[in-house]
């Protein structure tokens, strides 16, 4: 089980961070039982607790000794905020991840976003869903894996849409759907989207 | 083999009813594709060497889309979704699978094939190769 052997970036940003917290977990990706506590670096007057994740990243190359990239959860009883770091500094603001979506997103899918900096491309994937498709009866997102890809994490955001729509009308729009992809999201973040269209 | 002779077998099989039938031509128009894009790619010279066995599909899905020219790249998010219909039709079988979904699926493919034949130049092919070779170096694909 992973611990905070791997992450020393995390241990110092944790304590360049203004926390008052009085417990705290910490969990690796996928795992359902806390693995680690950092409660020595929470102050312990605080009210709040925080959470880290250790991000997928590939294998260590030869004398490569640690990375430091992850995702600090903090939340209280006014809701969830997220932070990103990478080697200690925090690259995503608190907040964003409350990101309004236009459709159902599943919690796995969410974090997957938070943890990839995806959240502004899914919420603006499913606005353009919803402004190309006509007569939507289902729309959601959620998180699947490619089961034959041995080699590689193949995680990525399925985004399901049912129409009422023909044929010829739901194909014309799906067209319109990957020329709007390859244009407007990078190749880098499109890669983690697969849409799914049944006409129902 | 031409690879989009797996079309004839998808059109076959949609017009049964069954569920094994209708999974399994959604399954053959999507190796239809796959495969018409991986021998379009070894053409233009771009072949994964290292370990062909894994990853085969994600080098070719990944070469056109870090290709740099629309209509690869858009070919690129076809072939994905695609692939996703195709590991529903193989894996989720708690689905369950319509007419439409076999149809839809080799309506897709079919038009992903004719459109990049009747889209792609000389220029874009050069174009395609120089990116899709950078990117597939850095993946120590290649």
């Amino acid at each position: 089980m992973n611990n905070f052997s791997g992450t020393l970036g995390l241990i110092e940003l944790l304590n360049s961070l203004p926390l008052t917290c009085s417990n705290s977990c910490y969990k690796s990706p996928g795992a359902s039982a806390d693995v680690g506590n950092i409660s020595i670096m929470i102050n312990s007057a605080a009210t709040q607790s925080v959470l880290a994740f250790n991000p997928p990243e590939p294998d260590l190359v030869p004398y490569e000794c640690t990375r430091s990239s992850g995702v600090l959860a903090f939340w209280g009883d006014d809701g969830e905020d997220i932070y990103s770091f990478e080697n200690g500094k925090i690259v995503q603001e608190a907040g964003t991840s409350i990101e309004e979506f236009a459709a159902p997103v599943s919690q796995e899918c969410k974090k997957f976003c938070d943890l990839r900096g995806l959240n502004s491309v899914l919420a603006k994937c499913l606005v353009k869903v919803k402004e190309i498709f006509s007569n939507i009866e289902k729309l959601s997102a959620e998180l699947d894996y490619f089961r034959d890809n041995q080699e590689e994490d193949s995680t990525h955001i399925v985004i399901r849409v049912e129409v009422s729509s023909n044929q010829k009308t739901a194909l014309r729009n799906y067209d319109r759907w990957t020329c709007w992809m390859a244009k407007n999201v990078t190749p880098n973040d499109s890669e983690f989207f697969t849409l799914t269209v049944r006409r129902v | 083999m031409d690879p989009t002779e797996f079309l004839k077998t998808a059109e076959l099989l949609k017009t049964h009813t069954e569920q094994p039938h209708l999974r399994t031509s959604v399954g053959r128009s999507y190796y239809a594709a796959i495969l018409f894009f991986r021998e379009c790619l070894k053409n233009l010279g771009l072949e994964k060497k290292k370990h062909p066995s894994q990853q085969a599909h994600d080098f070719v899905i990944q070469c056109l889309r870090f290709s740099g020219v629309t209509e690869a790249v858009k070919a690129s998010q076809y072939l994905k979704d695609l692939q996703q219909i195709r590991e529903d039709a193989d894996y989720h079988l708690e689905r369950i699978f319509s007419q439409n979904d076999a149809e839809d699926t080799f309506v897709k493919a079919q038009k992903l094939i004719n459109d990049f034949k009747q889209k792609m130049t000389k220029e874009k092919e050069k174009t395609l190769l120089n990116s899709a070779l950078a990117h597939a170096k850095q993946k120590d694909w290649i």
